[in-house]
């Protein structure tokens, strides 16, 4: 076995095992805590449960669980695959306007004083009209590389960065500017399952299709020129990948607001334990990821009686995490 | 199998030039060696052949059939290009590295095999750089990144392969040691184009040679007739000789670097 596939397997057998732990350990924990014998006995359906806490396991807990699962792994594969794409590892999964798109149509939704799911719908359609400016915007350059493309990405954010701030500036102080600013901030805590029920086949779709070219993205990461030598149809690849890691950040952000230092971090911890090897690395981040939200989360909801928005949580750890990656020289570029 | 181009002209603007009218054909088995000063346009021409650049005008065809009417994985199954210079930013494996070698054989969605994995193993043991198999390729030297980057090539597998000055970061025997497998490579049918600034390499593979310079072939013929002391002297403007050694069974071009009396200052 030369490609260490045996280890890496085993590894993966190994983070699933974990993920099993500790999905059933956060459907236990909060304000009102459920032993874990008792979650077992609910999710494998057994009648002799009370139906509170059927209900509070199906209808509130394990929605936000299983959300926060699918954002950390479409937000950390897309992540890893920005930065493959980029040639950069100081890329996420925002690089391309998505996060500040989404953010101004919430922003407007909320000042037009729309429902939940029309703050969605907004959210979702601007964070994919951002990137698609980005992607346009690259192609008006001759010759378009995936620098013209971080550039574009950039200006695009910018834009979106200006617009929200102008939506805020003219919002009411008291009424329509907090709910603006708690959106940016992230939270699962409003998720239900019709929320579910939109946003998984999209995440889903979106995180298949990266896994599908995943080994390609080492071929792209060498550069335009060798991967163009090596039979690489540039433009086919590049589209297939920000349409499909725009799907499911999109969703994600539309749902759960800008979650921060997911796409950015979760990659470079997948290389710690796999290596640089695209083939191995998305899988691997995509269970990170999971996890990592999944806990990130549960901290969010039952450290304090209230709830902390996840967004301060994931940059609070995830900046010095990050900050210690680069002073151990971890990061992955040299 | 033919590789041929003909009226290949390449600039970055309509009147600014790189090469201009560039034709020449390479057939089975055959190495082609491109020599010419700095800056005179052999690494755009190599670009230009692998398909990579746009031409201005011209054309590269294989087999008679236009680079640019084929799909980029149809060519690359043919066609290899190995460049000059290369890092990368993510510490893959060298072993990691020469099987992306197996990418236009591959479908979009898979990955290599098992069988990838051996073969691209094999080429590295062919370059003897086995050793090299698990290291990151972006903590080796520029030369032994060469060596990684040939054994990508190699498991291409190409029928033509195109080399930016491979030998440009070797030491002395892994230079001669690559001139060795490119001849081998030449006589199991393999076609090689490469760009050297060693005279005496052209020598060693007695291949034909076109003497690039201010942008186009000046001329085009056998290794012997091509690198005579006069057009190495007008080409490169410095003084040599080209010497033909017995023991080696070759002839080699040495240059003279001269007192003020105008004679060779070189350990005797």
């Amino acid at each position: 076995m030369r490609s260490n596939t045996r280890k890496y397997r085993l590894m993966i057998l190994l983070c699933i095992a974990v993920t099993f732990f500790v999905f059933i350990l956060s459907i236990s924990i909060g304000r009102y805590s459920i032993p874990f014998w008792t979650v077992l006995q609910t999710l494998t359906l057994q009648e002799s449960v009370d139906t509170t806490i059927r209900s509070v396991i199906f209808e509130i807990r394990l929605p936000r669980i299983i959300a926060a699962m699918l954002v950390g792994a479409a937000l950390s594969v897309s992540g890893a695959a920005f930065q493959g794409l980029f040639k950069n590892p100081l890329v996420s999964s925002y690089h391309l306007g998505v996060s500040s798109g989404a953010g101004f149509g919430a922003a407007l939704a909320i000042l037009l004083a729309a429902g939940t799911f029309a703050i969605q719908l907004y959210a979702f359609t601007f964070g994919a009209l951002a990137v698609a400016a980005s992607f346009g915007l690259s192609r008006l350059v001759k010759g378009s590389s995936t620098l013209t493309l971080v550039l574009a990405g950039m200006v695009v954010s910018s834009f979106f960065s200006a617009l929200i701030s102008i939506l805020e500036y003219v919002s009411n102080p008291l009424e329509t500017l907090p709910l603006i600013v708690f959106w940016l901030m992230g939270s699962f805590n409003a998720i239900r399952i019709p929320d579910l029920i939109n946003i998984t086949p999209i995440i889903l779709v979106g995180i298949a299709g990266v896994m599908l070219i995943r080994w390609r993205i080492n071929i792209l990461s060498m550069g335009e020129d060798e991967a163009q030598a090596l039979g690489i149809d540039l433009k086919r690849i590049i589209g297939i990948l920000v349409f499909c890691c725009t799907l499911s950040t999109a969703a994600s952000v539309c749902i759960a607001g800008v979650i921060g230092w997911v796409g950015l971090v979760i990659p470079h911890i997948g290389r710690m334990f796999v290596g640089p090897d695209f083939k191995k690395l998305i899988p691997m981040s995509a269970i990170i990821g999971a996890n990592y939200l999944l806990l990130m989360d549960d901290i969010a909801r039952t450290l304090t009686t209230g709830e902390i928005p996840i967004g301060i949580l994931t940059s609070l750890v995830g900046t010095p995490f990050f900050a210690v990656l680069l002073w151990r020289n971890k990061v992955g570029w040299s | 199998m033919t590789f041929e181009t003909r009226g290949l002209s390449f600039g970055y603007a309509k009147d600014r030039t790189i090469f201009e009218n560039i034709g020449f054909s390479v057939g089975k088995g055959e190495i082609f060696c491109i020599l010419g000063p700095n800056g005179t346009g052999k690494t755009s021409l190599l670009r230009c052949l692998s398909g990579i650049s746009m031409p201005l005008t011209g054309s590269v065809t294989i087999d008679g059939k236009d680079l640019h009417s084929l799909s980029r994985a149809e060519v690359a199954k043919r066609l290899g290009f190995m460049p000059q210079l290369h890092s990368s930013i993510f510490p893959y494996t060298a072993l990691e590295v020469a099987v992306m070698g197996r990418s236009p054989h591959l479908g979009i969605a898979a990955s290599p095999s098992e069988r990838d994995y051996d073969l691209a193993w094999k080429n590295l043991e062919l370059l003897g750089i086995s050793s090299l198999a698990e290291k990151p390729y972006t903590r080796i030297s520029g030369g032994e990144r060469q060596m990684v980057l040939l054994s990508m090539l190699l498991t291409q597998q190409p029928d033509i392969m195109l080399l930016d000055e491979p030998t440009s970061h070797l030491d002395f025997g892994n230079q001669v040691r690559l001139l060795e497998l490119l001849r081998r490579f030449s006589k199991k049918g393999f076609s090689v184009v490469f760009t050297t600034h060693f005279p005496s390499h052209a020598f060693q593979l007695s291949c034909t040679v076109a003497l690039m310079n201010k942008g186009t072939f000046e001329s085009v013929g056998p290794a012997e007739t091509q690198l005579t002391e006069e057009n190495l002297r007008r080409i490169y403007g410095v003084d040599l000789c080209v010497e033909y050694v017995s023991k080696a069974n070759s002839r080699t071009c040495v240059p003279i670097i001269k007192n003020d009396d105008g004679r060779g200052v070189g350990a005797r």
